[in-house]
């Protein structure tokens, strides 16, 4: 299975481009990390995928099915996506029926374990009866990225997911995407977050201004400083530091044995 | 004139059923000093800083609470029940919510501020445009609000408060959804501040305030784990793997510590957690 933009162009407005000409391929059990500075197109490319937004220009191809004819609830059987707000997405009153939602909808007959699961790998467990708005808000955005878990999708897109969460949430995520890759599920995440995600990234896509301006390894990335600074970014401090006194840059989490050099 | 803020065994419960939480949490924080709170979820930082610009004892009237707080000359006890704005600034941790919803340009929006507290509109425009630039955001001046991306409405929720000069700057987690163009931009704004206000800054990170801050305190669960200057903070981080994230920073603060000489933007930019300033 997979996910292809293809030359794919849109604006909210007439003559007023957001993403242009953006072109990338995406196979289930592989890892695409979005970069780009504030208002480089990064959220709005990610709503392009389940057919929230459809290209004005070009194609999006999820499965083989073409986003610009095929509704947004055909697509979530394909692709989960998350707003970077929860606020715009959580609406059940219990954190359990925020998980039961999608699955339900979706008929998966799986659905309990996908439920039982996300709550578990997310370890919402104890808050499974809890009103979503009485969670802090980094649990709230633990949450939005459970529930995209428990719909079942093979394509999972997550929007900041990191964005304001403690070490404590941060180890939740690491599990969570470790336990995604090895599954085979296919991920889409758009982060400032490189220490988190990095190591995991199996592509990246840089964006700047709506436009491509590179789609390679992480490895690639680390080792040409330029890339990320033309694109308005550069690496958080403890990465540049790192980088500067030649220690490793990127280590995952203990037990898997690769290590990325910058 | 920056105010000095001085916690003596500030204590709150939400309810009475709820547990603490800060429990007897006193802190000294000096004039026009930067201070880093730093902690994980439930550490009680927003609590802190709710109470400190006179939210917390208005919007929770069956809160328990104890101790007092003091800020500039004025002492609470136990906390503020009136806004401190504008002496006192807060930008809230989720940005959406700080915007007042009612203006239709970014623009309009900051000067909705100054508006508030009475100021000439010629000198509003040009400080807002100027403050816009330094943000980095001008070009999104005549921008609905409403369609700005994550980390452009931080950046707003920044600038409504900046423009308004206060003498105490709250930030609650301020670089959460930032670029990292826009975290050095926030950090340069925020080291032309100092002496001239007093800015404390919570995080659940520790790459932003580690390199501004002139005391660094540690919470966790309501309690007080750490309050010292960076350099102690630095040479005791190990300790606090638990909550904050800690992995990789100490093996690399030793090994620039042995390379004095190493020229790095990096390296001159923890000057202060090295105790070299």
């Amino acid at each position: 299975m997979r996910i292809e933009f293809r030359n794919v162009h849109f604006a909210y407005q007439p003559n007023l481009p957001v993403l242009s000409d953006i072109s990338f391929e995406l196979q289930t059990g592989e890892f695409l990390l979005i970069l780009g500075q504030n208002g480089a197109g990064k959220s709005t490319l990610l709503k392009l995928l389940n057919g929230i937004l459809k290209p004005t220009g070009g194609s999006v191809l999820v499965d083989g099915y073409d986003t610009a004819s095929t509704s947004t609830a055909s697509l979530a059987r394909h692709v989960c996506v998350t707003f970077q707000n929860p606020a715009d997405q959580l609406f059940a009153s219990t954190v359990r029926r925020e998980l039961e939602f999608a699955p339900r909808n979706l008929k998966r007959p799986d659905a309990t374990r996908l439920v039982e699961e996300a709550l578990s790998l997310c370890e919402l467990g104890p808050s499974a009866l809890q009103h979503p708005y009485d969670l802090p808000l980094a649990q709230r955005k633990v949450l939005t990225v459970a529930s995209a878990l428990a719909s079942g999708s093979p394509f999972l897109a997550f929007d900041e997911p990191s964005a304001g969460l403690s070490q404590l949430e941060r180890r939740v995520l690491d599990n969570l995407t470790r336990s995604l890759r090895a599954n085979e599920r296919g991920l889409l995440v758009v982060s400032h977050d490189l220490e988190l995600f990095l190591p995991y990234a199996s592509n990246v896509l840089l964006l700047r201004g709506g436009t491509r301006t590179f789609l390679g390894k992480p490895e690639q990335l680390l080792r040409e400083d330029m890339i990320l600074e033309e694109a308005g970014l550069r690496l958080p401090t403890l990465m540049r530091l790192r980088k500067d006194l030649g220690l490793p840059l990127l280590e995952r989490a203990a037990g898997d044995p690769s290590i990325l050099r910058g | 004139m920056a105010a000095r803020i001085l916690i003596d065994r500030f204590s709150f419960r939400y309810g009475p059923d709820l547990p603490s939480a800060l429990a007897e949490v006193s802190l000294d924080i000096a004039p026009g000093s930067c201070c880093g709170i730093l902690g994980p979820t439930g550490a009680g930082k927003t609590t802190l800083l709710h109470a400190l610009v006179g939210i917390l004892g208005r919007h929770h009237p069956d809160s328990i609470h104890a101790g007092t707080i003091r800020v500039g000359e004025r002492t609470f006890a136990p906390l503020p029940d009136e806004i401190l704005f504008p002496k006192v600034g807060l930008v809230l941790q989720d940005p959406f919510v700080q915007l007042s919803g009612v203006r239709d340009t970014v623009s309009d929006e900051v000067l909705f501020t100054l508006e508030n507290l009475g100021i000439a509109s010629e000198v509003a425009q040009s400080r807002v445009a100027a403050l816009l630039r330094e943000l980095g955001i001008d070009h999104l001046a005549s921008r609905q609000p409403s369609t700005l991306s994550g980390g452009e409405t931080q950046r707003l929720a920044l600038a409504t408060m900046l423009i308004a000069a206060p003498e105490v700057l709250l930030l609650d987690e301020p670089t959460s959804a930032l670029d990292t163009s826009a975290v050095e931009r926030l950090r340069q704004i925020i080291e032309s501040l100092h002496s001239r206000t007093t800015v404390i800054i919570t995080d659940t990170q520790i790459d932003f305030s580690l390199p501004l801050a002139d005391q660094i305190v540690v919470l966790d669960a309501g309690n007080l784990r750490f309050d010292g200057k960076p350099s102690d903070f630095t040479s005791r981080m190990n300790e606090f793997g638990d909550v904050l994230p800690v992995r990789g920073w100490r093996e690399a603060l030793d090994r620039l510590a042995e390379s004095s000489a190493m020229q790095s933007h990096a390296a001159d930019l923890l000057g202060k957690a090295l105790g070299k300033t």
